[in-house]
């Protein structure tokens, strides 16, 4: 079970890429921190939606990717 | 210009689609019966692809604006499908009063496909507007935010 932030990003990327697309996001960037959902905090958020930016992008374009960076770095 | 091929290609395979221009050549003996049938019966293989495929993206997007939206897609190639066959009854029936009140319900069929469509393209058009504009204000707001510390500090 995530913790509550990790669940709060999901929920923030859900109506963009969907339930299955944000599991992974959130999983796959708290990995590329070096931490897991279990153990991000307020404080990795600024490098997470840095790098989903860059894994967004290719998804759903770099105008929502940065929308969804943003709403993602406001949860702190 | 791959967006603009394919809009090109769409709309091609769409008005080839559209009952009046299949009906009047019909009628007029310049397309002939097989033709139509067979025409039918691509564009009935081509709809449960679509059906197929929009089902798959809505698993594999579930929860986003897209997927939420998307019975109005379905609905739509529903439509389209529907009409496809009503056509059929129109080239097999003798009687010709039929023949007329199938081919008008397959036109009004296929309007509201596109309808349909035109309300999926709509909702998902502004479901994802409002995430920009939302996050756009978030944005602003959080340099809102940083402006009056510095100036406080």
């Amino acid at each position: 079970m995530a913790n509550l932030l990790a669940q709060r990003i999901e929920e923030t990327l859900r109506p963009v890429i969907g339930t299955v697309l944000a599991t992974v996001s959130v999983d796959v960037e708290a990995k590329r921190i070096g931490k897991s959902i279990d153990t991000i905090d307020r404080t990795d958020l600024p490098a997470i939606a840095q790098n989903l930016v860059d894994a967004l992008r290719l998804v759903v374009g770099q105008e929502l990717a940065q929308a969804a960076s943003t709403k993602v770095r406001n949860l702190a | 210009m791959r967006w603009l091929a394919g809009t090109g290609a769409l709309s091609l395979m769409f008005v080839a689609s559209v009952p009046a221009p299949a009906f009047a050549a019909g009628t007029s003996g310049v397309v002939p019966e097989w033709l139509s049938i067979v025409a039918g019966a691509v564009g009935l293989g081509i709809a449960v692809i679509l059906l197929i495929d929009a089902y798959s993206l809505k698993r594999v997007a579930e929860g986003s604006m897209v997927a939420v939206n998307i019975a109005y897609m379905i609905s739509a190639v529903v439509c389209f499908a529907m009409s496809m066959i009503l056509r059929w009854m129109a080239i097999f029936s003798e009687e010709a009063t039929l023949v007329d009140q199938s081919a008008f319900a397959a036109d009004l069929l296929v309007t509201a496909g596109m309808a349909l469509l035109a309300v999926y393209f709509l909702r998902v058009r502004m479901a994802l507007s409002g995430y920009l504009r939302d996050a756009a204000d978030l944005y602003a707001a959080s340099l809102d935010g940083d402006e009056s510390k510095d100036s406080d500090g």
